[in-house]
């Protein structure tokens, strides 16, 4: 793979791309553009309409006799209630209601309501009449929806000698809530009727003398402790990070329809395929520019977003997302960016043309947005199991980190599993890249598209490695989330044998891969032997002093790990089994076995690094990284130079036995509390470094040849 | 001597179809080697295999003795491909096309500038060298496209219907310009159906039929073999040898 072809790909992509000024502007442009004048159009539009609004006059026609309180309290203190007694009411109705036959009626599904204006201390003798609320429903709605008035105020009958002997008042508002004019008729008079309503109740209070609280008896408050920027984030955090990766979604999907469909339209496709360049590099340096394209879109949209946020709470007086929750949701947005980008450029492969692309992807982009919607639902949160749900974990920790909740493993492992998922899309993409007749613009048939190789590589090749370390790393957490009831033994032994060992020679012997190459099985020189043994006795202590002294973990870490290795205070003979020969056996044959020869022809030096990067990231947590990935860099070397897997296994056995003696002796106890003096740790350090220098092989370099199908050797 | 161009066995087969069915050809140093057939008769999967952008179901090419397609970064700086359906990025100028291709070939800054300014100048694109490709014609499209596949002086230059879709000025251009390649002894293979290019130009022809060679050999011993006046009564004579055959794939 060269980096610089990479490039000059990605460079001629994104020039052809920021030509296309009309997708760039609907892209870029139109959202930095678009929010904000929506926004501020909408502002004004709204503050327009409710000045207007505000100017308002209600015409209510007020049906009933009487009433003097009533007029006296809406009147003078509320000058956009204009009051017009018995406005445009039937004669017959008024007859009935002046003659104090009409009772409202005790219950209806209707809009109208019925305010009670005191306290009913006596009954009232209910007539016998039929329900007389069908003639004044009647006569309230044609006055309504015929804008003769906005409201009917029924003023019925007996309202006056009611208030005067504190029993109940009653009136009803009959309006219409599809008027706007009428539903704000309604607003203002039950505002003001509510006010008299608590006026009355104080002034009775007062005239028998009895407490304030002789009505209420119970004063019952809920205080909120949450505060009203946390209420508010909690609110945008249902929503917000599903519009982000829905914004990640659009810019990625124009772009890679033009990048590998439009390529395939134009003709160009073949053209680039004379050239001397791979397959993967053309891959690379479209993703590249596939993804560039759909970040920047996101964040274009982002920041249009983003002011509009900013506008609405600054307005609120309260600060939604800070500076380093916004460089937390970009950092975020890098990896969905990333396997979305690399999902629409493997889809868009297959399409023959634009618009089979936009088909293609459309639908994809559904297929994608679907579980995306389970963000929005109550109970889903971010746990061991969302956090492997590939965007979806992404979407939840948008949330989690919005209302400040996210526990650090959990992000660890959602940045894991993403960045999996990430690896997996590319390499989808590249098996499509891969697939000549698929290029070429032929018929896409899903036999040729999963039908291996035709000339299958000698050994494994680093394509076929990386894409298989996010499968592993995925099998690995549901397997040891699935057998973590079982115990710690049976974990690690599932994990490890289950995952690691046999489904990875299972995948080489089917592959056909020359297992004695692939898995370097040969015996290493005596002198190698030796420098094993030295290294696998010193590097627990010359490591872990100088990762105590680079990057302490917490002391909570050291204790919790202390507690796992001891295993349940098993016996010494099931750690060493469990802790040390396992992984020994099992990750190694994993790592410096297949990995480690499908990388060698990058180089020793990225093949070891790549290697040993990625075997810390397996271990799934970020203290553990860095002493693993060191640990890594000395075992990958240790094969690289030996050419023997035995030479790590040995390492890695005596290292983690040394580690879990330690702990089972009860020296280790307290791993916090270990002191690594310099000394201790330069002396263990230089006895490791005499153990890398012994390293050597008869014939090191041999099988890196001959593993090696386009003679691009390592050396070491 | 070794050939410039060697085919040997070459098969291509896509899922039930055979495109390509054993075939052998050889170009020399300074020859140009016609490829008739048909449409549909396999020239362009042939093509398309010699160049390197098909892996052979079976077969072999090599390149001036160099195994392409175990040696793909190798032999390709090699060859020089041009197809007339081949079309030009819309968003570049023809100069950034060949700047594009120069760079992905690992010619130098220097001597990349200097081959486009000759090739500008030979193929008389400065009008329009630096407009946008959509905006050009269809023959200066080809002209841009040619000055691509030559732009790193291949030894083996692989043509399939280069005049397909020009008229008759632009394709009068085109083929003086393969003429003067095969002068500097570039070996040229030329695919086309039309029989009067291909009497006109080329040395020696090879007749594809359903993705077989059916004969073989400079103009005067097939018309011989044939009995023929002309090269296209010699290739309907071929084709009507084996009439119960369909044409086999799309090409």
């Amino acid at each position: 793979m060269r980096l610089s072809i990479i490039w000059i790909i990605f460079r001629k992509e994104i020039t052809e791309a920021l030509r296309d000024r009309v997708t760039m502007f609907v892209l870029i442009g139109l959202p930095l553009l678009l929010y904000p004048l929506g926004l501020l159009t909408t502002i004004g539009v709204t503050q327009h309409f409710a000045a207007v609004e505000d100017r308002q006059v209600s015409n209510v026609a007020v049906w009933g006799v009487g009433a003097a309180p009533l007029f006296d309290w809406l009147t003078p203190t509320n000058h956009q209630l204009k009051l017009e007694r018995w406005e445009n009411i039937p004669a017959t109705l008024r007859s009935e209601l002046e003659a104090g036959r009409l009772e409202p009626a005790v219950k209806t599904n209707l809009p109208t309501r019925e305010v009670n204006l005191g306290i009913g201390l006596g009954q009232r003798q209910v007539p016998t009449a039929p329900p007389p609320e069908d003639s004044v429903l009647r006569a309230a709605r044609e006055v309504v929806t015929g804008k003769q008035a906005d409201a009917v105020l029924i003023v019925w009958p007996g309202f006056d000698a009611d208030l005067q002997q504190h029993s109940m008042g009653r009136v009803s508002v009959y309006y219409d809530s599809v008027i706007p004019k009428s539903a704000q008729a309604w607003s203002r008079l039950s505002g003001q009727l509510e006010g008299l309503r608590k006026h009355l109740l104080k002034e009775r209070l007062r005239e028998r003398s009895l407490p304030k609280g002789f009505i209420t008896a119970l004063d019952v408050r809920g205080d909120n402790v949450a505060p009203i920027q946390r209420q508010i984030s909690n609110v945008s955090a249902q929503i917000m990070p599903f519009i982000i990766i829905v914004l990640a979604l659009l810019g990625g999907l124009m772009a890679a329809a033009d990048m590998a469909a439009g390529e395939k339209e134009r003709g160009t496709m073949q053209t680039l395929l004379c050239a001397p360049v791979r397959s993967f590099e053309i891959v690379a340096g479209k993703f590249l520019a596939v993804w560039s394209v759909s970040l920047v879109s996101a964040l274009a949209n982002i920041v249009g977003l983003g002011f509009m946020i900013w506008r609405i709470t600054a307005q609120l007086q309260v600060q939604l997302i800070g500076f380093g929750m916004l460089v937390a949701v970009c950092g975020l947005l890098l990896t969905a960016t990333w396997t979305i980008a690399a999902l629409f450029l493997a889809v868009a492969a297959l399409a023959r043309d634009m618009k089979d692309a936009g088909n293609f992807l459309s639908g994809t982009a559904i297929a994608v947005l679907l579980p995306l919607s389970a963000t929005v639902l109550p109970g889903v949160e971010l746990d061991a199991w969302t956090c492997c749900v590939p965007l979806l974990n992404l979407c939840l920790l948008i949330r989690t980190l919005m209302i400040s909740q996210a526990a650090g493993p959990l992000i660890f492992l959602t940045l894991l599993s993403s960045l999996a998922y990430a690896g997996l899309a590319l390499a989808l993409a590249a098996r499509v890249f891969g697939r000549e007749q698929i290029l070429l613009g032929g018929a896409f048939s899903w036999r040729s598209f999963l039908q291996g190789d035709r000339q299958r590589p000698v050994v494994a090749t680093p394509g076929f490695v990386l894409a298989l370390f996010p499968v592993v790393a995925v099998g690995l957490f549901y397997v040891s989330l699935a057998l973590m009831e079982q115990g710690a033994q049976i974990m690690l032994l599932g994990t490890q044998y289950g995952v690691l060992l046999l489904p990875v020679v299972a995948l080489a012997v089917a592959r056909k891969f020359p297992l004695a190459q692939t898995f370097s099985l040969r015996w290493p020189h005596w002198r190698s032997l030796v420098g094993a043994v030295l290294i696998g006795l010193t590097a627990s202590v010359g490591l872990a002093g100088l990762v105590m002294r680079l990057a302490p973990p917490p002391d909570s870490l050291l204790r919790e790990l202390a507690e796992f290795l001891k295993l349940g205070s098993a016996p010494l003979w099931q750690l060493w089994l469990v802790i040390a020969l396992t992984p020994a056996l099992c990750e190694e044959a994993f790592f410096r076995g297949l990995m480690l020869s499908g990388l060698r022809r990058w180089g020793p030096g990225a093949a070891i690094g790549i290697t040993a990067l990625l075997f810390g990231l397996l271990h799934g947590s970020v203290y553990r990284l860095l002493p693993t990935f060191l640990l890594g860099l000395v075992l990958g070397y240790a094969v690289w130079r030996s050419g023997s897997l035995y030479c790590s296994i040995l390492i890695h056995a005596l290292n983690n036995g040394l580690i879990a003696t330690l702990i089972w002796s009860g020296g280790g106890k307290d791993l916090a509390n270990q002191s690594f003096p310099w000394s201790l740790t330069l002396g263990a350090l230089a006895i490791m470094g005499i153990g890398l220098a012994l390293l050597t092989g008869p014939k090191p370099r041999a099988a890196l040849r001959g593993s090696d199908a386009e003679g691009v050797g390592g050396g070491g | 001597m070794t050939a410039a161009l060697q085919a040997e066995g070459l098969v291509k087969q896509f899922d039930m179809v055979t495109a390509v069915n054993g075939v052998n050809l050889t170009v020399g140093a300074g020859e140009i080697v016609g490829l008739l057939g048909a449409n549909g008769a396999g020239k362009t999967t042939a093509l398309r295999m010699l160049a390197g952008i098909l892996t052979p179901t079976a077969g072999r090419v090599s390149v001036n003795g160099l195994d392409l397609h175990a040696n793909p970064l190798a032999g390709k700086p090699h060859l020089g491909f041009l197809s007339g359906d081949t079309q030009l990025y819309q968003r570049l100028t023809p100069r950034e096309v060949l700047r594009y291709f120069g760079r992905l070939y690992g010619m130098a800054a220097d001597k990349l500038a200097g081959r486009i300014e000759e090739l500008v100048v030979a193929l008389e694109m400065a009008a329009f060298a630096d407009r946008l490709c959509r905006t050009l014609s269809t023959g200066q499209k080809q002209r841009a496209n040619i000055a691509r596949a030559f732009l790193h002086q291949p030894d083996v230059l692989l043509l399939d219907e280069p005049t397909a879709a020009l008229d008759v000025i632009s394709g009068h251009f085109i083929t003086e310009f393969i003429r003067r390649e095969r002068s500097v002894g570039r070996a040229v293979l030329l695919s086309t159906h039309i029989m009067s290019e291909a009497e006109y130009l080329c040395d020696r022809i090879y007749l594809l039929h359903e993705g077989r060679i059916t004969d073989e050999g400079t103009q005067v011993e097939i018309l011989a073999r044939a009995g023929c006046a002309n090269l296209t009564e010699a290739f309907l004579q071929r084709a009507r040898q084996r009439p119960e055959l369909p044409v086999t794939t799309e090409d």
